[in-house]
């Protein structure tokens, strides 16, 4: 702001230099233009006066009154001494008796006849020319044609005759005098002379009417006779001109304080062939001169230069703003990003730092937003350390639907509604919650996917997202775990008068799909297919066989053996014709078998063999057994309504 | 006494004188006009009449009797009137209107006022020089009076022919005028006239374009101005 004041400040005085040395220029310039049009006026003005003469000399009634004057008695040899003074007279009563203004009207003039007597002058019209006078402008007149002159006021006051008279004589004036021959019946003789006078201060010196075009009231001149006389518009103490000063050069002149620029030429005659008058000046005062000039160009400069500088600066201020306003809108969106807004994407203008700068921004904003959607995604079915795994590795997670070979666990509490009846809602739900607490906790050390809590249900599985070799096993062991979870939970809830707890689990392997399922509002990562119904169905089923987990033969057999299971039966759920071996989790591998397993699988064999009266017995060996208890009285209606012949042994599971 | 003595001697002298020395001669010649065209060649006049031929250098007694211009038909008749100073001229109205003769010349200012028809003005030239003579009613009528110093004039006739008589031997200026209207120079030569004998002269007038205009007896232009009135000036 200070730079650009001071350099506006610089070139405002550089400029003012330069137009003052221009208005110089212009000035000398113009006392060029100046003189030559004064001296065209100087030389105008001599024509109009010769005109004047020439149109008197060539007036009848003049050339009537100069004949008289010029008698050509004498040349005829008729003449007599008197006569050129009786001619002489006798014109001084034509002029004097005709109309004056035909001969020139207020302007001083004279007449002098062939001989250089005069006949009239305006001034004295009683003044007689006795003898013929000795004046080196009648004698050019009269020898060589019209002729002009400055006459000082010295000079007129020393003339022998009358021309000005002495009361109108000016002081500090010059009289422009012509003197035009006038002719009378011979073109090649001059009858006389006719001398004209016109002040210097009227016809070039005058201030120029207000009404003139040509008001230029800058330039003064001044008018200088031969013998050093000068007429002026200004009132001068010094000379105008020097040994200094150089021809047809302009230079300064001090008039008091004023600066005057002059300029010098010659007051050129009637012709170019005539001798010069004496000398022009013309003085135009440089100060007042200028001061229009640089008023003129400061009115226009300076609200020129604040506008480029207001414009500058608002342009400054604009592109500045243009510059930072994407790092403003790099603060909004960091500010919305710490806010947890991780919708913002800044707009990327240019490929300069800037766009870059707003480009990573974006970038990294997309990465937070990803990873964000994983943890959304995963962080109520997984445990965090497999949300921090799919983070690690978000192509492992594979989002999108997918069919895979799954295990899906189904556990239900039994008689938990009953049970809901008797607590109040908050009792009800910290119940569930320690619960829920505590089966999480199995299910996250398992690393088994939650899929939902269905009431007091839970739904999870494996092997999605994060494949896992061993899910089928897991999920076997999570089965044995959640049943010591409930049996952990039981004397607490029997403590407080509550129905024993207890639960049921169905396990199943097979394909199905895993994705996220759903609107874009709500969306759970979830799987779907044959093999989830048949588990939640298995879960349910168990109640038939009066166990607490029922698992299909797939899943048994992908575990490997990591748990120990009691074959139960062949089972058809409900919508399936493919019959299901299942199965009841006895305990992990290393446990040891009750003998009542025994028992059960030999009236098992003997059930599928159709031999229900031994298998009854069998059944009936182990009574603490809900199975065997099941089995047998199953016995007891075949052998009541015995099987048709194509029995596979295979039982249908009419309800859910 | 004395006195008549003396003028009687000196009339005796000058009569005897003349015929005591040598006889009068005469001059014979002719003038040339040429009128200058606008292109500047000069060609010669046919008309050379009304030119005055005269002699200077010494001078006559006037004739007694009056000389006669008289105006006719808004004319001067003649229009050019050579006199010797000190001779009387008359002038007479013969026209049917009124006429004002005068004359501002040097030599000679005179005003004869108003003349009816009829009516005459005698004007008497003591002073040699040419005479304008003009009409203060009629600018268009012109006359010229040319009052010399002796009886040794004439008047060309035609063809430009002149004879001056009795005209003291001895060497002279000769001088032809025209008429002022005609506006030509003044010719001027030197006679010697052989006592009793004839010289011979030839004259050249050159005639410029000039206007010939003239104002009236007051100086001022003329203007329309009756010529006809029933009542005396």
């Amino acid at each position: 702001m200070a730079l650009a004041g001071a350099s506006l400040v610089a070139a405002f005085v550089l400029t003012t230099l330069a137009v003052k040395d221009a208005a110089r220029q212009k000035i000398a310039s113009d006392l060029e233009r100046t003189l030559g049009s004064f001296q065209r006026r100087a030389r105008i003005s001599q024509e109009r006066i010769r005109d004047v003469a020439e149109a008197r000399a060539k007036d009848r009634s003049f050339r009537e009154m100069s004949l008289s004057v010029n008698s050509q008695d004498a040349q005829a040899g008729l003449g007599d001494e008197t006569a050129e003074a009786d001619g002489i007279r006798e014109a001084r009563y034509v002029i004097d008796s005709a109309d004056t203004d035909a001969f020139g009207g207020e302007l001083p003039w004279a007449f002098f006849n062939a001989s250089r007597r005069l006949v009239y002058t305006r001034a004295a019209p009683k003044q007689l020319g006795d003898k013929p006078l000795e004046l080196p402008l009648l004698d050019a007149a009269l020898n060589t044609g019209p002729r002009s002159a400055l006459w000082s006021p010295a000079q007129l006051r020393a003339l022998p005759f009358t021309f000005i008279r002495q009361d109108d004589l000016r002081e500090g004036d010059l009289l422009l005098v012509h003197a035009q021959p006038a002719y009378g019946t011979s073109h090649e003789v001059p009858v006389g002379v006719v001398l004209s006078g016109q002040w210097v201060t009227d016809v070039l010196l005058k201030e120029p009417d207000s009404g003139s075009q040509m008001v230029d009231t800058q330039v003064h001149f001044a008018v200088r006779a031969e013998d050093g006389t000068m007429a002026t518009q200004l009132p001068l103490e010094t000379r105008l001109d020097g040994p200094d000063m150089e021809a047809g050069q302009a230079h300064d002149v001090y008039l008091g304080d004023t600066l005057y620029l002059v300029r010098e030429g010659p007051l050129s005659g009637l012709t170019d062939k005539s001798p010069p008058l004496g000398q022009v000046f013309v003085l135009r005062d440089f100060d007042v001169e200028i001061k229009p000039i640089l008023q003129r160009f400061q009115l226009w400069l300076m609200p020129t230069a604040v506008g480029i500088v207001l414009f500058a600066l608002a342009a400054a201020f604009f592109l500045a703003r243009g510059l930072a306003s994407p790092l403003v809108e790099l603060e909004a969106a960091a500010g919305r990003v710490r806010l947890g807004d991780l919708t913002v994407e800044v707009p990327v203008r240019g490929t300069d730092e800037v766009g870059r700068v707003a480009q990573s921004f974006n970038e990294m904003v997309s990465g937070l937003r990803q990873r964000d959607q994983i943890k959304g995604l995963f962080k109520r079915y997984l445990a965090p350390q497999v949300v921090d795994e799919l983070l690690k590795n978000p192509e492992k997670a594979a989002p999108g639907g997918e069919r895979k070979l799954l295990t899906v666990l189904f556990s239900d509490l039994v008689g938990f509604t009953s049970m809901s009846e008797q607590l109040s809602p908050e009792e009800l739900v910290a119940l569930l919650n320690t619960y829920f607490e505590q089966a999480t906790g199995v299910l996250t050390l398992h690393g088994a996917t939650l899929d939902k809590f269905i009431g007091d249900a839970i739904m999870c599985f494996w092997n999605a997202p994060l494949p896992l070799e061993d899910h089928a096993a897991r999920a076997c062991l999570t089965a044995l775990d959640l049943l010591a979870v409930v049996d952990r939970l039981s004397p607490v809830f029997e403590a407080r008068g509550l129905p024993r707890l207890d639960c049921r689990i169905g396990i199943n392997t097979g394909h199905a799909v895993a994705g996220n399922l759903g609107s874009s509002a709500a969306q759970d990562y979830t799987v779907i297919g044959d093999t989830v119904n048949l588990a939640s169905r298995l879960e349910g089923a168990a109640k038939v066989y009066g166990t607490r987990t029922l698992v299909a033969e797939d899943t048994l057999l992908a575990a490997r053996g990591v748990v120990l299971a009691r074959e139960l039966d062949l089972l058809r759920v409900k919508g399936k014709q493919q019959p299901v071996r299942v199965f009841e989790l006895v305990g992990t591998a290393d446990t040891v078998p009750a003998p009542h397993l025994a028992h059960f699988a030999e009236g098992l064999a003997l059930y599928r063999s159709q031999r229900f009266t031994e298998a009854r017995a069998a059944f009936l060996a182990s009574p603490e057994d809900p199975p065997s208890q099941r089995f047998a009285a199953r016995c007891d209606t075949l052998l009541v309504t015995p099987p048709p012949q194509d029995w596979d042994g295979v039982f249908t599971l009419d309800s859910k | 006494m004395g006195g008549g003595t003396v003028k009687l001697l000196l009339l005796a002298l000058l009569l005897a004188a003349p015929l005591a020395s040598a006889e009068p001669g005469s001059v014979r010649g002719e003038v040339r006009i040429f009128v200058t065209g606008p292109d500047g060649k000069q060609t010669p006049k046919a008309d050379r009449s009304g030119v005055v031929v005269y002699l200077t250098g010494y001078t006559e007694e006037a004739p007694t009797e009056v000389a006669k211009m008289s105006q006719r038909d808004k004319t001067f008749f003649p229009s050019v009137l050579p006199i010797v100073a000190g001779q009387k001229v008359e002038f007479a109205n013969r026209d049917v209107v009124l006429h004002n003769v005068f004359s501002r010349s040097v030599a000679r200012r005179f005003d004869a006022g108003k003349n009816r028809p009829g009516e005459t003005y005698v004007e008497t030239f003591k002073k040699t020089g040419i005479i304008d003579v003009y009409c203060d009613i009629h600018e268009q009528m012109v006359a010229t009076v040319v009052v010399v110093p002796n009886r040794a004039f004439a008047v060309t006739d035609k063809d430009g022919r002149f004879e001056l008589r009795g005209v003291p031997p001895g060497r002279h200026p000769l001088f032809a005028m025209h008429r002022r209207d005609e506006k030509s120079d003044i010719a001027r030569v030197e006679v010697v006239v052989e006592s009793g004998g004839t010289a011979t002269a030839t004259l050249e007038l050159t005639e410029t374009r000039a206007d010939d205009t003239h104002l009236d007896k007051h100086g001022k232009k003329y203007g329309p101005r009756p010529d006809y009135s029933d009542k005396s000036p």
